[in-house]
């Protein structure tokens, strides 16, 4: 048999399995069940689904994917444009629900975005049409606003989620931990990113991923806070090259070079260190690990700890 | 690393000359270029496109056609027209895949707002599918070489980057040097770094001084340890020409925009980072240790050009002697054409700095550099000579606090510029443009006695060969410096002083200014505050009117005669009104009166903040407060008015408030300003005397403004 072939029989075999999964998700969704919607993100510029991914997707019953389809930069002229487009190399699972998720440069938001919202979503249904990614039922718009965009970014949503009205289609977006104080964007529900609590560039600090000590004061604000909201949890590690106490940047691979004297060093949020953040945040807030997502899906990722382990985070 | 991007984003900028409130010329320009120009052009090659430079491929269709212009995206109507007179059906072929090729790249661009639809994509593969086949099948020879290149773009739109190799390394490499055969190659480069030969890629960039695609592959390599890993896979990489020029030119960028300041919003100012200054010194300094062990290692085929980078370096931080010594030894080493090019360049800037220069070795490199430029060998060279002379020469001088010397550089640049253009059309005609030279700038930086003594420098035989040298090539034209003392002289009001130099001045050559017709159609005996002298717009530049007199002359001519006859005049009236004609005249004749032309060469913008460094201003001010003295009512009335009108400083705060779109203004008197104190004056006059005032007092609006809000 050659190896194509296998290839195509292993395929048949998990799109068998993937519509078993369905069946069995939309058992686990009903209203009695109560049980988490498990999800992850998937962050690269090339979609490709080895044997590894989707092995981890149907073993953990993952079903929702929020897949990075482009980002959104400042161009030569100042004007929005789309970069680091996804390139679709294979398909999603079936009975995967795909969210189209965008990351806007917070730039972009300090000048007129023009018609950049009605743009935004023909781009998005027009790719989803390309690839064959239908059922899509939410969009999530990523951008790490500040007080000076807020007004901007916040029109721009209202305008996006006009947009996305007519095709039945929800808006979410991402919530940072520092965003939890500041006023709720016009979504329909966020996804509160439990990462990134630190500044990875400075040699001293340990925890930059997760540090709970420096995510619990924002925590204050959730109860009160008037969006449903899911959480999304760490999974990644960065390697970080330092040249004294200077940070030089983040390893991938040996892409950067170092000096005999340079140091490396490396910045994991433990498993317990998830599991604790994930006890805090249902302390805090009933609804908010209805639906678990993990950042991000990748090969490293899913192979960190042992398949109980990712089990314990979603279902804890 | 992002500094790196900053700086060199910056550089990009300043190389260039810039537009802030006029055109502003720079001359921040990178000295150490051993690999190619940042144009695109390699060194000495003036002329000569970069492999992938337009230019090149056109050449194929310009011969095609026979239209020196013709290029393929605009002109590929009339190549498709002339194919088909010639019933080329081969070309035409080429033609179709060629747009082909075109389309594809547009279409699976994927960082477009337009997201090409299923159709649409499928379409595309499938062309870029079937030109891949025609170019495979392709059997004819006199196209061969750009059939192959077709393919390779196929297998690259395809992302067969392994394909590319082969082909390459099989094929296309055996084709015949052609522009062709440079973009397979660099199709191939881009191939390899995909396929991860990074190193291998980069050489080939750097080696087609393929700026862009080196820029990106070498992103985190721009530093010390970048340079290093280089090094170490192979001592002789191009790629360490375009790294080592990257790291010294940003060093010396550094160096010109005065270190690393960040804001700080508690100061309200720019504030430098001296911790981030001293690490990246460190490292410069760790980068020349390491291009001194290269040097000594031997290994390196170009052991000028490293050393010549830790002369840069050791320039730029300010360790001249070292940097001496440095360029003294890069210049006896081998090295590239390039390298040695730079190093002479070097050479000279190194020595302006140096404590104890071979003054007379630098004056040969000087002419010979000049000599150069004269024949417009090199972009690198113009360039490199401005840097020497402006960043080298004239910074010398400054230090030394000769501020002569440092002019005359300006205007040896300047005689360099203008030879330099010579031959190019003169693209304003109708505009004298020795008043709005840089060297001119300098000029009016001088104080009269300075430009007084700068072109007695200019005469005078001087015993240092250096100066002497400079100084032969700045053109002294009499009749300008005669103009220009003259007019220096008048605007510090020494009119006296100022007569002699403006004695030797026919109106001929007043004629040949941008203000001839002012100087022609105004008339500084009139009150500027009583009537508004109205000339034709559009009306600067030389030629526009004929001339009998020397304005400048009569005028301090005219001003003498006043203030002698001040001096003698008998009673408190006579005086008065000589002191009012003298006052007028002053006036009309400083930066914001209508005879501007008369003490300046060109308006500024500066307008009231400039009148009050205005020597000629305050003379008039002082003029025309002592025609106030007068007993006679009618010269009284006139200097009150006067002086109320002079523009000093503001009688009042004026704020605005707004209530439904409607403003109200708040006036806050100052009422220990001169202003306020000026018009109170004219008030009070024209309070006591109802009926004997002008009406051009009573009528005044400024006067009923004051009136009612004083």
């Amino acid at each position: 048999m050659s190896k194509s072939t296998l290839l195509h029989i292993t395929r048949i075999h998990l799109t068998a399995v993937g519509v078993a999964l369905v069946f069995l998700c939309g058992c686990q969704r009903s209203p009695g069940c109560q049980a988490t919607l498990r999800s992850a993100y998937y962050w690269s510029t090339t979609l490709t689904m080895d044997s590894l991914k989707t092995n981890f997707l149907l073993t953990h019953h993952i079903q929702r994917l929020y897949v990075r389809y482009f980002d959104v930069v400042q161009g030569k002229d100042e004007q929005p444009v789309p970069n680091a487009t996804i390139r679709f190399v294979d398909a999603v699972p079936t009975g995967v629900e795909v969210v189209p998720t965008v990351f806007i440069l917070n730039d972009c938001m300090r000048q007129d975005v023009g018609d950049m919202p009605q743009k935004l979503v023909r781009r998005i249904l027009q790719m989803n049409e390309t690839h064959d990614i239908g059922c899509v039922k939410e969009i999530q718009i990523d951008c790490d606003w500040t007080a000076s965009t807020e007004q901007r970014f916040f029109q721009f949503l209202r305008d996006v989620r006009a947009e996305l009205q007519p095709h039945g289609i929800t808006l979410s977006v991402t919530v940072r931990l520092h965003q939890l104080s500041q006023a709720v964007p016009p979504a329909d529900r966020g996804i509160l990113m439990m990462y990134n609590t630190g500044d990875f560039t400075r040699i001293d600090d340990q925890h930059p991923i997760l540090d709970l000590k420096v995510a619990e004061p924002y925590l204050q604000h959730l109860p009160h806070y008037n969006l449903p909201l899911s959480t999304a949890y760490p999974l990644f590690r960065w390697q970080l090259l330092f040249r004294g106490n200077q940070f030089i940047g983040i390893l991938h691979g040996d892409d950067l070079p170092m000096l005999p004297t340079d140091s490396i060093v490396v910045r994991q949020p433990t498993l317990d260190e998830i599991l604790q953040a994930r006890h805090l945040l249902d302390d805090v807030r009933n609804d908010i690990n209805d639906e678990v997502i993990l950042f991000e899906l990748n090969d490293e990722n899913i192979t960190r700890f042992n398949p109980h382990d990712y089990e314990t985070i979603f279902d804890n | 690393m992002k500094r790196f991007l900053t700086i060199s984003l910056l550089m990009a900028i300043a190389s260039h000359s810039a537009w802030a409130c006029g055109y502003e010329t720079t001359y921040n320009y990178y000295l150490f270029h051993t690999w190619a120009e940042p144009t695109g052009h390699y060194l000495y090659e003036d002329g000569v496109k970069s492999p992938w430079g337009r230019s090149r491929i056109d050449q194929f269709w310009r011969d095609y056609t026979g239209n020196p212009d013709c290029t393929y995206l605009n002109d590929k109507e009339d190549i498709v027209a002339k194919a088909r007179q010639q019933n080329d059906t081969e070309l035409l072929t080429y033609i179709k895949w060629l747009d082909t090729y075109i389309e594809a790249g547009e279409t699976l661009n994927r960082d477009e707002w337009n997201y090409p639809t299923k159709e649409e994509l499928a379409q595309c593969r499938n062309n870029v599918q079937q030109m891949l086949l025609a170019a495979q099948q392709y059997k004819g020879t006199r196209l061969r070489p750009q059939y192959t290149l077709l393919e390779m773009r196929a297998n690259m739109l395809q992302e067969n980057h392994a394909a590319n190799r082969t082909l390459w390394e099989q094929t296309a490499s055996k084709l015949p040097k052609s522009v062709y055969r440079d973009l397979m190659e660099n199709i191939y480069a881009g191939a390899l770094f995909h396929l991860g030969e990074r190193e291998k890629a980069c050489d080939i960039f750097a080696r087609q001084g393929d700026s862009e695609s080196i820029q990106w592959a070498l992103l985190k390599f721009r530093n010390l340890a970048g340079i290093r890993r280089i090094y170490d896979d192979n001592p002789n990489s191009h790629s360490l020409y375009y790294l080592v020029d990257e790291y010294v030119n940003n060093v010396q960028e550094f160096t010109d925009q005065g270190g690393f300041t960040d804001w700080d919003p508690d100061r309200m100012e720019s504030v430098h980072n001296v911790a981030k200054e001293q690490k990246f010194r460190q490292e410069a300094l760790d980068f020349a240790d390491f291009a001194k062990a290269v040097v000594a290692m031997g290994k390196t085929h170009d052991p000028c050009m490293w050393q010549t980078a830790r002369a840069m370096i050791h320039y730029e931080l300010g360790y001249p002697g070292e940097a001496h010594e440095d360029i003294q030894d890069a210049m006896m080493l081998k090295g590239t054409e390039s390298s040695k090019l730079v190093a002479r360049c070097v050479a000279m800037l190194v020595e302006t700095a140096y404590s104890n220069p071979d003054k007379a070795s630098l004056v040969q490199e000087l002419q010979w550099l000049s000599a150069q430029n004269r024949q417009k060998k090199s972009d690198y060279l113009w360039r490199a000579e401005q840097r020497i002379l402006i960043h080298g020469l004239a910074t010398r001088y400054h230090k030394e606090g000769n501020h002569q010397m440092e002019t005359a550089v300006w205007g040896f640049l300047q005689k360099e510029t203008d030879q330099r253009n010579e031959s190019l059309p003169e693209s304003l005609p109708s505009w004298n443009s020795a008043y709005s030279t840089n060297y001119f700038v300098q000029l009016e930086n001088l104080k009269t006695d300075d430009v007084i003594a700068y072109y007695q420098t200019l005469k005078q035989p001087q015993s240092d060969v250096l100066d002497r040298y400079i100084l032969r090539q700045v053109p002294c034209d009499d009749m300008f410096f005669n103009d220009y003392i003259g007019t220096c002289l008048l605007r510090d009001a020494r009119f006296a002083e100022a007569i002699p130099y403006l004695k030797q001045v026919p109106p001929a050559y007043l004629e040949g200014l941008n203000v001839s017709y002012y100087l022609a159609h105004r008339d500084y005996h009139v009150e500027r505050w009583y009537k508004k002298q109205r000339t034709k717009q559009d009306q600067e530049g030389p030629r526009e009117a004929a001339l009998t007199t020397n304005p400048k002359l009569d005028f301090c001519t005219e001003a003498l005669q006043l203030q002698d006859n001040i001096r003698l005049a008998g009673d408190a009236d006579s005086r008065a009104v000589l002191s009012y004609r003298l006052g007028t005249m002053l006036y009309q004749a400083c930066p914001t009166g209508e005879c501007w032309y008369l003490s300046q060469y060109g308006q500024s913008a500066g307008g009231y903040d400039e009148v009050t460094e205005s020597t000629l201003f305050w003379k008039a001010k002082e003029a025309l407060e002592n025609s106030r003295q007068a007993i006679s009512f009618q010269q009284r009335m006139h200097s009150l008015y006067a002086v109320a009108y002079l523009p000093t400083d503001e009688w009042a705060n004026i704020d605005t408030e707004w209530s439904h779109g409607q403003a109200t203004y708040i006036y806050t008197p100052n009422r220990t300003s001169y202003k306020y104190t000026a018009l109170d004056a004219l008030d009070r006059f024209a309070a006591a005397n109802p009926k004997r005032v002008d009406n051009y007092i009573t009528r005044c609006d400024v006067l009923k403004q004051f009136r009612r809000h004083k």
